[in-house]
Formats: C-alpha cells, structure tokens, sequence
C-alpha cells in the first residue's frame, strides 16, 4: 500500500517535470553563447559541470517536491496575469496625453511630411524614408480614432521603465476612445 | 558590452567618427530590410554607416554590412538603389571625439578623448556645433577613436 503511494507520488513528480521542462526550457542562443563569452571568457571546467548539473538537479528536485513546485508555477502565473491586467496600455507608447499637439486628419498630416533636401533625392512621398511604415501605421486606424500630432521634449522620462528620452521626439498618435492605441514615431534619436 | 566601432562622418573635410547611431529609427521601422549579420561583437549593430553634411543636411552616403547569409549588402541593397539618403528622421546630437585617448572604456562608446565635437540636427538639418575640450592627453597616448579587443563570430553563411 505505502509501496503503491511512493510509486504514484513518484510518477506523478517525473511527469510534472517533465511537463515543466518541456513547456520551459529554451537552448541558449549563438547570441547568448557569445555574449557570454565576452563578459566571461572562455568558461572553467567546475563551471561547465554545474551548469550542466543545472537541469537534471531540479528535475530530481521536483520529482520529490512536486507539490510545491505546482504551487509556485501557480502563485507565479497568477502573480504575472494579475500584474498585466494592472498595466495601463497607454503606459506602452513613448506617446503620452500631455505631449499632445493638435488633432489633424491623414491629408494635412501627409501635406506637412513632405520633405525637401538639397540633393532633391528624398522620395516624394509622405514620410518619405519612412512612407512604408506610416502606410502600414494607417491599417492600425478604425472608425472613430483620432489622429493627434505629439511632441516629447528632450530628457523627459518616458515608457514603462521612465527612461529619459536623448532627444527631443515627434510623432503622431491614434487616440481611441480618449486613449493612446498607437503611436508612430517620425523624429527621433534611436530606435523607437 | 565591448566598446563599438563608431559610424563616420565626413564633415568641415575632415574624417570623424560619430558615437551616435542616426540609422537606428530608420532600422527599427524596416526590420525586414535589415536582417543583418552580427560578425563581430565590436558591432552588435550589424553595420558601419558613413555620413556627411552637405549643405547643413545630413546624409548617409555609405553603408556596409551583411546580411545572415554572409552576403555583403550595400547602401543600395537596403534603401532599394539609392546612392545616398537624406536622414530627415533624425533629431539629436551627435558626438565626435578627436585627439589623444584620456580614458578607455571597454564599453559602448564611452571612452573619453581630448576633444569632443557635438553636432545638434533637427530633422536631419544641422542646427547648432559646439566643441568640448575634455583634457590633455598623455604623450604616447593613443590617437584617435579606437577598440581594444573584441571577438570575431561566424555566421551561418560563413564558408
């Protein structure tokens, strides 16, 4: 009988981990893999052997305590959906509320980003370099949006970690029921 | 992250190179067009731009990369022909350091040099230029912007 329990218990704990690790495991990367090797150099052997011990340490782990495990995979992945439905959409774009300019239909936007240069060799287009992306910008438009031109001034902390923009950036937004829902960023200093 | 080759600018006739990335906005709106290979980890970027002023605009006249084959790609092969493109996007100031080394950082671009010269561009139009002296350097002090190790990585296409 206990005999029967230790073999169920068990069972249980190696499909468990198994599941685990299926649903979880990501092989390394070249990327990773190099970036390592950079900050690192090349890895001792000590290192390797942990780092290999690493996974079939925790399946054993989680075989004899598979009850706790399932319940921190449960109080993580309550923790996660609890904190995405706490996020504010709005707190996604570099775009926020206050650095709103003026509300302004596609043709005057697409009039003024005409763009002129010395070489004459810009596309006559609105956007020009940029005309692909502000073409596939507009698909994300639904009835009754509004298109606001907004400008974000230099060092002002911005997104969801509040990073200070390096400069001044300008743009237009989608506003959808008096939130941002899209922003395309025409100026700016990095890659936004 | 190991110190990173800079673009380069041509400006005033002189060659300089530029710890800013003007390209990078431009890139992050045309993905698909800018597969590039990373070859070595002294530019995760993926590419060395050459730039100039001219007539108080900013232009990228020259572009070298590769793509995750292995092959070479051009400025032409990424802005589908174009010899040279008007980087009208671009807001921001651009530094570019002269002189002898005063401090290596084995990072990003943040080792310090005698002299910096700011750029400030609005719109891709050249807007203001001022000029920072950081110090003397030592004699023997290197000269110029420089990289003191990185590593070489294959890539797929690599024979």
């Amino acid at each position: 009988m206990m005999l029967n329990a230790l073999y169920s218990y068990i069972t249980i704990g190696l499909v468990t981990a198994i599941s685990m690790f299926l649903t979880s495991y990501r092989p390394k990367s070249e990327f990773g893999k190099a970036i390592d090797e950079v900050l690192y150099g090349k890895r001792s052997w000590h290192y390797k052997l942990r780092e290999a011990m690493v996974i079939p340490g925790a399946i054993v782990l989680i075989v004899l305590v598979w009850p706790i495990a399932l319940w921190m995979l449960a109080a993580d992945r309550l923790k996660s959906r609890a904190q995405t439905q706490q996020k504010n959409p709005e707190e996604l774009f570099a775009a926020q509320q206050e650095f709103l300019k003026e509300k302004l239909t596609i043709e005057q936007i697409e009039v003024r980003e005409l763009y002129q240069d010395p070489l004459r060799i810009t596309p006559n287009l609105p956007f020009g370099h940029l005309n692909t992306a502000w073409v596939e910008f507009k698909l994300q438009l639904q009835n009754g949006d509004e298109l606001w031109s907004f400008v974000i001034p230099q060092n002002q902390p911005m997104g969801l970690h509040a990073l200070p923009s390096n400069a001044a950036m300008a743009g237009y937004a989608i506003i959808r029921n008096k939130k941002i829902a899209g922003e395309f960023v025409c100026e700016a200093n990095g890659d936004y | 992250m190991t110190a990173q080759v800079t673009e380069e600018l041509l400006y005033k006739n002189q060659r300089l190179s530029m710890c800013d990335e003007p390209l990078a906005l431009w890139i992050s709106k045309n993905k698909t067009k800018c597969n590039f290979g990373i070859t070595s980890s002294a530019c995760w970027r993926g590419y060395v731009g050459t730039w100039q002023v001219i007539d108080n605009h900013l232009y990228l006249i020259e572009l070298s990369a590769v793509s995750q084959n292995g092959d070479s790609l051009s400025l032409s092969d990424v802005f589908d022909g174009q010899e040279k493109v008007f980087a009208h996007w671009f807001n921001g100031e651009v530094r570019c350091p002269e002189g002898k080394l005063l401090n290596y950082v084995h990072g990003g671009y943040a080792s310090t040099y005698e002299k910096d010269i700011f750029l400030t561009f609005k719109k891709g139009v050249l807007v203001s230029e001022r000029t920072h002296v950081n110090g003397v350097g030592e004699s023997g002090s290197p000269e110029g912007y420089g990289i003191s190790a990185f590593t070489v990585m294959p890539i797929s296409g690599d024979k």
